[in-house]
Order: structure tokens, then C-alpha cells, then sequence
């Protein structure tokens, strides 16, 4: 079994790597590498990344190759992050990184980068479940700002706020041609734009302040003596300080090489928010994106039981979403239990994965989210809404995944077999029709909304998926719409399903 | 009273010391002959750098007072008074010495003594063996002055062509033996020396022309490599330029035969552009580093120093020294234990099939180094290979790029360290894979990873496989290989970077444990002391009473024992057998001794423009060994000189029973660091 693990953080500032070796339940790093390499800066001031840059990442990243030999790290990841994201060139950088180091770089999109690095918290905390039980996490990074609420041990909120550090650094120096109280104007600005959701932050008595983002470390490691708790009253005088642009503090944070308009725009954004929650104490962990694509390598690797657990979070921010569009609770957990069913039946056979199991589970609970707004044509309009969410954890093309399964649970939506879904991976294409079939059997089976039918077994029975159901009364309209989708099911999977009445 | 010595001074006292050596009757013959031989080199090298520079600037019009009150030009005339007074005392010497050979049947046939019968054979070996490889040069003086090597030995000839007075020159070769054995039996040796043949015969290459008169020369030139890193795009190819270019560099001494012809005398001061004062005429024979070379007749092995053979622990014989250094630290003194088990940690290393890698760093390496092959060869075996190659250590460049070169063909990651900070630091990090378990290992030493230097430099080092230290030796390897901007170490303390803090921290720790009249004490061991910042520190923790006892083997530019500044303050310096070059820095500490063992000297350079490391002693026996250790060398009434508070060495004077600690660290017998504590503290 693998013992050391490795994860390399393409960033907007430098690139990292991270080499860990796992001794019994804890987490040895061998190696913590930082290599400054400014692509942020250079992405957002010119678009793209230069030659120049490239050959840099690339002489790091055969160092790191190097050291990952060093230690015979088989399993590790490379992960780009928001500056090769918004780069108009990433395809060609990660080709020429590529064909120099024959590595390849996955470049995360926004929802996979927060995902990992809030799962780093998990290991980094040691009150992470009191953390879980009411906080608020604000991430302050180059290109956004990231909001998100833990209430009652779940993930309730993740909102992308466009706040970011180097848009807000060029706001800052260019009012401070206008006026001495910059920082003060800044914090009117932010103030201004974050308003929309203070009311879902201060309506919850939140007991926690977590602060994540580069530089928040850096107000820990160069203001706090690299304390990870931080009385809330001192580090109110400290914004104090730093609004008034305090020559000493501003001395120690140039000292440290840090730049004095990052750090300033980073602690306005934690100083906004932190007058939204009462809490005595403002934590900064020591968290970062390799830590948590480090736990996502070794659970998935060990098939590690808090893997599956930790995935719940898209879960039950899924399950919020559902109750702002008000969709049938009892419909949707009565489609999701069905469609679980049929998957389980059929996964062997099919070969489906834990992450088509989530899929499923993710669209059985949004199919219905387009009839808050419209009832005609409705599955057009889940599938809009659907394809603009950003879900904490899940790709882009896995939202593309969603709303299209979602959208093909009737036959009229269910095009022929085989012709192309817009915005999805061709090796994905043939997956949505799988789950579509399943959930679209599933949601005929519930068809009145009444949970009259209940699945009690599914398997399968040479040429037939046999379903076996139990009813409380007739249900001639969910076995008339079960017809509807025996068709596609048939076409997809080539086996028959049946209903048994036992 | 003066804050500081002077450096080039001090360093001159120190060269004096081993001079003094040769003096030394109690030393094996050819031993005293060795201590005159490494006077000579040590001036050579004295002159290439320290002279070079003061002349550098002179020429610049550099007119500051330095921190010991001297001028350039003052300085430069100071040194020239001091070197001619220690020439002439090395020559006294030296003709003492050649007595001394002769009685004992080595003998030099000069040509003054040359029979008939000596000039038959020689002409012979002029002949065939010396005047195929000869080449004259006429001097022209409408012409720029011929080229003259770095150190190579010529002869300036004085010919009369018809009317006129000419200056040829011939150099010595350098690829021919220059002490030529003449003849030998069991009880004798007659060498010749090959300038005196060259010279006996030279008007065999001006034929037709009259020679009236020769005379032996050498030249030194500033030799420091003073390389503009930043127009440099490959450090290894400026580094190969400035080796070719120091052939050339600009003359700082010449030496002459005594009594040469006064025309000969002033026409090569006046072609090398040298003030009189630079002119060091040698009575003796010229250039004593060829001393080195001389052999005892069959029947004299007491000429010679007996050869040592270092202790071998239980540890240093096994064939997995990885399970020893598992369960606990190894500490190594060499040369009184032996360097093999250095090497042998590489050997195992690159043959283990569970080594990963292996990182090291190279200053200077033995020319057949077994440890450059060692590396090789696991590179070969597929482990992931690292050095870290100085190619700057001094006068040693030339080796370094050759052998750096043959690394790097065979696959090992060869990098050449920072720009403008040479890497002094002697670490191998040894990455093993142990039951799917990673595992660390590392030695750290004070000494150069050299086989051959290891047997006659006294060095002490480490074994261990603590986790906090394999952890910051992997950040110091990935700082010296340009891919961390920051040295946040653990254990480890890296100039320049945090080790001149953590010794402020420990200075200042013992100053407050003074000012609380608590006992508080510095013992310190190293090469040179010359930095001012952790000088003035120093005197702050005498002023407070700290007492500080300090083994310094070379410069000393600290002025001990003044009242008010420095009266806590005790120096000595050991010159011996073998060359000091253990670094010991041990802090009171209220009792719970604070021991390190460190690759830097208290020099401005070691500590801001080198790579350096500092390593704690962490096991307790291992510590109380060095403590010991410690005591002996500051009780040594034999081969310690006393620094005054005027700038003079004085020899200790001997009261009660004599101690000569290099001496009793030979013969003690033990096998482990307890026994080893209990049988030194019997003998002391």
C-alpha cells in the first residue's frame, strides 16, 4: 500500500509542493517546497502567461519530479489553480509543461480548488467539528473572494464573491491618488458589494470566524507571532492599524516582502466581515490546497471512510439549493431513493463509480428546480439553472452532467441514443444517458408526487431489470409513465425492465 | 589599547607558529621538514589573497583606516617587515635542517660541490631527460615582459651577445622531478636539485653567446578569483576562465637567490613592476613546499612520522551502519577515529537497495576520492543523486570542475550552489525507504569530505536519523539548489541566513544568566576569529562577566585579557601534528550545556557570504565527550600558545604534568563515548 503521497499547487504566486508520508493515522511531511513564480501578477496584467514563465514553472516542476524520486512518491497530483484558469493561453502552457516535463497539469476549475482546500481543514483544525457546527470561512484569494457558512455540521452557503486581491490592489493605489483614507474608501467599496449577504450570515448566530486565503497567513505569521487563534479584539485593532496605514505595520509587512496593497485589500475583506459574526476569536489555520488534495489522494487511495463522508458537503449544499427553489422535499427523496436503488442493482454490471453515484444524487435532487420559476417547460428551464450553479466539489462538466440528466428524464427530452450533449466530455456522454435512464424511471415511478409505489428489491434477471414494488393503492399513472421509459432504459443499458407486484 | 589585531598580522603570527614547529626536536626529522614546507605554502597562499588584495588597494587609492587602524600602504609595509624577518628565520632554520639531513644521510649535492665525476652523470641527465623539455626566452625590453607562471621556479640569465647585455629566462619544468634522487643505499640519499643542473648547463642553450651570470627566481600573483557572477551565464565556464587567468594575475612577491647578480636583481624587480620591498631574496634552497617530497634513506624510519592508525568503534565495521545510526547518534573525531566510516556510509548507501537518494556537499575531494566514485556508482544503480559542488573553494577549482564534470556524465544532478555565496557546509542527506516507511539519515560534519585530508585534519561529525534534522536537511538542500526562498529550520542553523542569530541568541543568554550572577561560560573551538560584530558580542559577555575560554587556531583579531573589554576573555591556539580544524561552540547554559559542532568559523565570510551549518548535539554522552574534549585542549600545556593582550603568542608554559592533547587523543584506548569519558578524565 502507498505510504507517500504528494500534491504540486500550480498557484497564482508561487508553485508548491507538498510530500507526505502517512505514519498510522497521521500525516509526516517530508518535503514543503514554496517556489515563487508571480503568474497571477503577469495573467492579470497582460491576459496570458509568457515563454519566460513557462520555462520557469518548467525548471521547478523537474525539481520537484526530482524530489518526488527522491522519495518514490508514485501517487501525487498536479493542480493549477485561478491564474493558469484565466490565462487565455492554459491549454498550450499545460501542453509545453507537458511536452518539457511529461507531466500533466490538471487545471481545477473554482469549485474544485475551494473543495480541496476546505477538506485541508479537516486535518488542520482540531476543533473542526465545533467549526462545522457554526462558522463563517472567508477565503481571500487572487482572483475572488469565497464565502461559505458551516451551520449544524454541514455546509450550508458557498458563494464566489468577484473580490479579488490583485483587482482590489490596483482599486487601492489607484484611490490613493485621490485620497489619504484609501483604505477607507476600499472598505466602503467592499462593504457595498459583499451587502447581499450579510442577512444569511447575520441571521445565524455563526460562534466561529475562520480566515483562509495566502494572505491571511501571512497576517498570522507576520502580525500574530503565527498564532492560529487570534482575539477578535486584537485583530480589530489591528485592521485599525492597517486602515490608518500604521508605518510599523506597514514596515513589518513590506519587511516581510509581502506587498503593502495585498495585504491591505485582504484584511478590509476579513475586516468587513468579521463585524457580521460575534465571535471572541478570528481562527487562521494553517491550510492550504495541497493539503487537501493530499486527503483527497490517500481517501481515494485507501478508500477511506471520511472520503465518502467529507463528500456530503456538495450534498447537503445541494440539498439548500433545493429548498430556495421549493421543490417537492418528499418527491425528491422518494426519486433519490428509487434511483439509488436501480443504481445499486445495476453497478456492478455497468461499471459505475462513487462519483456517478453522486452524480445521481445530485440530480435527482435538482431535476425539478426550473418549476419555481416556470411550469411550462420546465426541465428547460432546471437545466438553466442547473448549468449556472457552482457547487462546491463539482466540476463544470459534472454540472453540465447534472442539468442534461436531469433534462432527459422524459422520452419527449430523451433525444436518440447517441446524438451529442452539448458541453460534456465525449467519454462522459454515454454516463449521462445511463443516469438519465435511471432517474427518469425512477421519477415516473413517483409521477403523482404521492409515494404510492416503494421499490423493495431491483436486480437483474438475464434480459430483464427486474423491479420489484409493494403499493398502497392504484397506480395506474406511474405505471402508465413507467412505459414512457422502458424504451430509452431498454436502448441504454439493453435489458428490459419489469415491474413485479409482490 | 587596541580593540582589534590586525588580521594579516595575526595570520602572519599564526604561519610563525608552524614555522616554529620545524624547530621542534622532539618531532621525527622529516616531520620538522614538513612543518617548513607548509610555512612556505601557507606564504604562497598568504600572498595570492591576502597580499593581493591590500595591493588591489593601493593601486585603487584606497586610503581607509581598517578596524585595526592601518592603512593599505601601512598595512602592506608591516607585512613586508614581518615576512622578511620570518623568511629570515626560515632560513636559519632551514640550514639547520639541511645539517640535520645531512647527518642523518639525506644529502643535497649542490652545485657549488659538483665533482667531475658528478658532472659526467648529470650531463648525461641533462642531456636526455632535462633539455628536450627546456625554452629559453629572450627578454626584449622593447617588448612586454614574458608571461612567468604563478609560482613556477625560472632562471634569469645574463648573456653578453657582442656589445650587449641581455635577459633571457628559463623555467624550471614543472613536469620533471625537481629533487632528483642522485644516488642511494640503505643508509643515504643524495638528492640534486634540478635547477642547480639546469644552471650548471645553460650555456648549452645560448650557444654562441656568453653567459655571465644566472640566477633562480619565483614569482606569486594575486590569485583570488574575483569573479563578476552576474555577466556570468555558467558559473562552471567562468570558474574554468578564472582558473586559465591565474597564471596571470598581477605579481605581488619576488623571490630571488641571495647575492644574485645586482643587474639580474633590478632587472626583473623593474620588469615586474615590484617595489623593493617585495623582493625576498632566500638564502636557502628556494621554494620549501618542494620539501614535501623528500624521502628518509631505507634505514631511517625514525625520520619519519610513524604512521597512525586511527581507532575503528564497533559501529565503524559493520555492514549496515544504517541500523546503528537508527537506534542512536554516532559521533566521529577524525583523525584519532578513522574517516572510513564516512566513506563507508556513502559505499553502503549507494549499494543499498533501499537508498532512494543520496544528497551531499562537496567543497574539496581527495583527487581519487572513493566517495566521488561511491556517489557515481549508485547514480548507475538508479538512486537519485545530488551534489552540491563548490566549485570556489580555493585553489582547488581546477579538481572540482574535472571531477564535477565525470558526475554529471554519469548521471548524478550535479549544481553548483549560489551566486555569490560559496557553500562551506559538509552534510550528506540519505533518503532510505524502510518498510514503506521513508527514513532519514544524515551525517554532518565540520570537515571537508576528503579521505586524504581527513587523516592529517582534526574533525569531528555526526550520524543520526532524528526526524527534525533529515526534515531540515531537506530544506537546506532545496535552498542551495535555488528552490526555497526561505531556511525555516528546526535544529539546523544555516548562515547566512539564522546563524549569526542563533549565536547572538546564545551569547546573549549566557550575558543574562551573568547579569543574573548565575555561572555563565562560552568554550569555543575554530580556525579564525576575526569577525567584528561577534567580537564587540563578545566583549559585551565578558563585560558581563561571562567567561570565555576560546581555542583559536589561526587568525585572532579578538584582543583578550584588557580590562574593561576583554578581561574574561582567555585565547589560546594549538599547532601540532595535525591542523586543528574542528569547530566546538559550547554555551553554559545554567548548567545544561548547550553543545554545537558547526562548518563556520567566526569570520565575517563564514557567517554572511557563505553557506554554513551549525548542528546541535543532542545526546547527552555524545555532548559530555565533546565537553571533555573541550577541557582537554584548553589544559594543553605542550602545543598551546597564549594569546597576550599585546598581539604576542606565547608558548604555555608546562606546570605539573605536561598535556599534549593531540597526542593523549592518539593513544587513548576506548570503545564507546563513556569509556571514552572515563579514560581521558584519568589521563587529565
Amino acid at each position: 500500500m502507498e505510504q507517500t503521497f504528494a500534491a504540486i499547487d500550480l498557484g497564482s504566486n508561487a508553485i508548491k509542493l507538498k510530500v507526505v508520508q502517512i505514519d498510522g493515522q497521521s500525516f509526516m511531511t517530508l518535503e514543503d517546497l514554496s517556489v515563487p513564480i508571480r503568474v497571477g501578477e503577469e495573467v492579470y496584467l497582460s491576459g496570458m502567461i509568457s515563454l519566460d514563465t513557462v520555462n520557469e514553472i518548467v525548471e521547478t516542476l523537474k525539481y520537484f519530479s526530482q524530489v518526488l524520486l527522491e522519495y518514490d512518491v508514485k501517487t501525487f497530483e498536479i493542480i493549477a489553480t485561478s491564474a493558469l484558469r484565466e490565462a487565455s493561453n492554459t491549454k498550450n502552457v499545460v501542453e509545453l509543461i507537458h511536452m518539457k516535463t511529461g507531466l500533466t497539469v490538471e487545471v481545477a476549475e473554482d469549485t474544485i480548488e475551494k473543495f480541496l482546500t476546505y477538506k485541508s481543514i479537516r486535518d488542520q483544525m482540531d476543533n473542526y467539528r465545533e467549526i462545522r457546527s457554526g462558522s463563517l470561512l472567508v477565503e481571500v484569494n487572487s482572483g475572488s473572494c469565497d464565502i461559505s457558512i458551516y451551520s449544524q455540521n454541514k455546509l450550508i452557503k458557498n458563494e464566489e464573491i468577484k473580490l479579488g486581491i490583485k483587482a482590489l490592489k490596483y482599486t487601492l493605489m489607484d484611490l490613493e491618488k485621490r485620497t489619504v483614507l484609501y483604505p477607507n474608501v476600499l472598505k466602503e467599496l467592499i462593504e457595498t458589494r459583499t451587502s447581499h449577504i450579510w442577512p444569511s450570515i447575520t441571521s445565524r448566530k455563526l460562534k466561529h470566524l475562520v480566515a483562509i486565503g495566502g494572505d491571511a497567513k501571512l497576517i498570522r505569521e507576520v502580525l500574530f507571532n503565527n498564532d492560529v487563534v487570534i482575539p477578535m479584539a486584537d485583530f480589530k485593532a489591528m485592521c485599525v492599524r492597517a486602515l490608518e496605514c500604521d508605518y510599523e505595520v506597514r514596515a513589518l509587512i513590506e519587511k516581510s516582502g509581502a506587498n503593502w496593497y495585498e495585504f491591505l485589500a485582504t484584511i478590509i475583506v476579513y475586516d468587513v466581515f468579521s463585524d457580521l459574526v460575534e465571535t471572541e476569536f478570528i481562527w487562521i489555520p494553517e491550510i492550504s490546497l495541497r493539503d487537501g488534495m493530499i486527503a483527497e489522494l490517500v481517501e481515494k487511495n485507501r478508500n477511506l471512510m471520511r472520503y465518502r463522508s467529507f463528500n456530503n458537503d456538495i450534498y447537503t449544499l445541494t440539498k439548500e439549493i433545493c429548498k430556495r427553489y421549493r421543490t417537492s422535499e418528499s418527491h425528491v427523496k422518494q426519486v433519490e431513493k428509487m434511483a439509488l436503488a436501480f443504481f445499486g442493482a445495476l453497478k456492478k454490471d455497468y461499471e459505475f463509480n462513487s462519483r456517478d453515484y453522486m452524480l445521481l444524487r445530485l440530480a435527482a435532487n435538482l431535476h425539478e428546480i426550473g418549476k419555481y420559476t416556470r411550469m411550462k417547460d420546465y426541465l428547460v428551464t432546471t437545466y438553466d439553472k442547473i448549468i449556472n450553479l457552482n457547487i462546491l466539489g463539482v466540476t463544470h462538466n459534472e454540472i453540465m452532467m447534472i442539468a442534461h440528466t436531469s433534462r432527459l428524464i422524459t422520452s419527449s427530452e430523451h433525444k436518440t441514443y447517441g446524438s451529442e450533449l452539448e458541453g460534456i466530455r465525449d467519454e462522459d456522454q454515454i454516463r449521462v444517458y445511463k443516469l438519465a435512464s435511471i432517474l427518469s424511471m425512477a421519477d415516473a415511478l413517483d409521477k403523482g408526487k404521492k409515494q404510492k409505489i416503494h421499490v423493495v428489491k431491483a436486480y437483474v434477471e438475464e434480459e430483464l431489470f427486474v423491479i420489484e414494488i409493494a403499493k398502497d393503492e392504484q397506480s395506474v399513472l406511474e405505471e402508465w409513465s413507467f412505459e414512457f421509459t422502458i424504451t430509452n432504459f431498454e436502448n441504454t443499458f439493453g435489458i428490459r425492465p419489469e415491474l413485479r407486484e409482490i | 589599547m587596541m580593540r582589534l589585531f590586525n588580521r594579516e598580522l595575526s595570520w602572519l603570527e599564526f604561519n610563525e607558529r608552524v614555522l616554529l614547529e620545524s624547530k621542534d626536536e622532539s618531532l621525527p626529522l622529516l616531520e620538522r621538514v614538513k612543518f617548513s614546507a607548509i610555512f612556505s605554502s601557507n606564504l604562497d597562499e598568504f600572498f595570492m589573497v591576502r597580499v593581493a588584495a591590500i595591493k588591489n588597494q593601493i593601486s585603487l587609492g584606497y586610503e581607509a583606516v581598517d578596524p585595526s587602524g592601518y592603512t593599505a600602504r601601512e598595512k602592506l609595509s608591516a607585512i613586508n617587515n614581518k615576512v622578511s624577518d620570518l623568511v629570515e628565520l626560515q632560513s636559519k632554520i632551514q640550514t639547520k635542517l639541511i645539517k640535520d639531513m645531512d647527518k642523518e644521510g639525506i644529502h643535497f649535492l649542490r652545485k657549488e660541490n659538483y665533482s667531475e665525476a658528478d658532472l659526467q652523470k648529470l650531463e648525461m641527465t641533462f642531456n636526455m631527460d632535462i633539455f628536450p623539455v627546456l625554452t629559453p626566452m629572450a627578454v626584449d625590453f622593447t617588448r612586454r615582459f614574458p608571461l612567468v607562471n604563478n609560482k613556477g621556479l625560472y632562471i634569469a640569465v645574463k648573456l653578453l651577445i657582442g656589445f650587449d647585455t641581455k635577459l633571457a629566462i628559463v623555467q624550471v619544468p614543472s613536469v620533471l622531478d625537481r629533487f632528483i634522487v642522485f644516488s642511494k643505499d640503505d643508509d643515504n640519499i643524495v638528492y640534486v636539485l634540478l635547477e642547480d643542473i639546469i644552471e650548471t648547463f645553460i650555456d648549452r642553450l645560448f650557444l654562441g653567446h656568453q653567459v655571465l651570470s644566472t640566477s633562480l627566481f619565483r614569482v606569486t600573483r594575486n590569485g583570488d578569483l574575483n569573479i563578476i557572477e552576474d555577466e556570468a551565464e555558467d558559473l562552471l565556464m567562468v570558474i574554468e576562465e578564472a582558473v586559465r587567468l591565474r597564471k596571470w594575475g598581477e605579481t605581488v612577491r619576488l623571490e630571488i637567490t641571495g647575492g644574485a647578480d645586482p643587474w639580474l636583481y633590478k632587472v626583473l624587480q623593474d620588469a615586474l613592476m615590484l617595489d623593493f620591498k617585495q623582493v625576498y631574496e632566500i638564502k636557502e634552497i628556494m621554494d620549501a613546499t618542494g620539501f614535501f617530497k623528500l624521502k628518509a634513506p631505507k634505514s631511517k624510519n625514525e625520520l619519519v612520522k610513524k604512521i597512525y592508525k586511527p581507532k575503528k568503534l564497533a559501529f565503524m565495521d559493520k555492514k549496515n551502519i544504517f541500523k546503528f545510526i537508527k537506534n542512536e547518534d554516532l559521533f566521529v573525531h577524525h583523525p584519532y577515529e578513522s574517516f572510513d566510516c564516512v566513506v563507508d556510509f556513502i559505499k553502503q548507501s549507494s549499494k543499498d537497495p533501499h537508498v532512494l537518494a543520496i544528497k551531499q556537499t562537496l567543497y574539496r575531494v581527495s583527487g581519487d576520492s572513493q566517495i566521488v566514485k561511491a556517489l557515481s556508482e549508485a547514480a548507475d544503480r538508479g538512486k537519485q543523486v545530488t551534489v552540491l559542488v563548490e566549485l570556489m573553494a580555493r585553489f582547488d577549482e581546477e579538481n572540482n570542475i574535472n571531477w564535477a564534470k565525470k558526475l554529471e556524465q554519469r548521471g548524478v544532478h550535479v549544481i553548483y550552489g549560489i551566486y555569490g555565496l560559496k557553500t562551506h557546509s559538509k552534510i550528506t542527506l540519505v533518503v532510505r525507504r524502510e518498510k514503506n516507511k521513508i527514513r532519514r539519515y544524515l551525517h554532518l560534519g565540520t570537515g571537508n569530505y576528503n579521505d586524504q585530508t581527513s587523516k592529517l585534519y582534526t574533525d569531528m561529525g555526526i550520524f543520526t536519523s532524528r526526524e527534525n534534522f533529515g526534515s531540515d536537511a531537506s530544506v537546506f538542500f532545496n535552498m542551495v539548489s535555488g528552490f526555497a526562498t526561505s531556511v525555516n529550520t528546526h535544529v539546523l542553523s544555516v548562515a547566512p541566513f539564522n546563524l549569526r542569530q542563533k549565536f547572538y541568541q546564545l551569547i546573549d543568554q549566557e550575558i543574562k544568566y551573568a547579569k543574573e550572577g548565575k555561572k555563565a561560560k562560552i568554550t569555543a573551538k575554530m580556525n579564525s576569529l576575526v569577525d567584528i560584530e561577534m567580537i564587540e558580542k563578545l566583549y559585551d559577555a565578558s563585560r558581563a562577566g561571562v567567561k570565555i575560554r576560546l581555542v583559536v587556531r589561526g587568525i585572532c583579531t579578538l584582543v583578550p585579557g584588557v580590562e574593561k573589554m576583554s578581561e574574561n576573555i582567555e585565547i589560546i591556539s594549538i599547532v601540532g601534528e595535525f591542523l586543528e580544524h574542528s569547530r566546538i561552540y559550547i554555551f553554559h547554559n545554567n548548567g545544561d550545556h548547550k553543545v554545537f559542532l558547526s562548518s563556520a568559523d567566526w569570520m565575517t565570510r563564514n557567517l554572511n557570504r557563505r553557506i554554513e551549518l551549525m548542528f546541535p548535539i543532542e545526546e547527552k554522552t555524545i555532548a559530555d565527550r565533546i565537553i571533555k574534549t573541550m577541557d582537554l585542549y584548553l589544559s594543553d600545556n605542550l602545543k598551546a600558545w597564549e594569546l597576550t593582550s599585546e598581539g604576542q603568542y606565547v608558548k604555555r608554559k608546562s606546570k605539573g604534568k605536561t598535556i599534549h592533547a593531540q597526542e593523549i587523543l592518539k593513544q587513548l584506548e576506548y570503545d564507546d563515548n563513556t569509556s571514552f569519558i572515563s579514560k581521558l578524565s584519568e589521563r587529565m
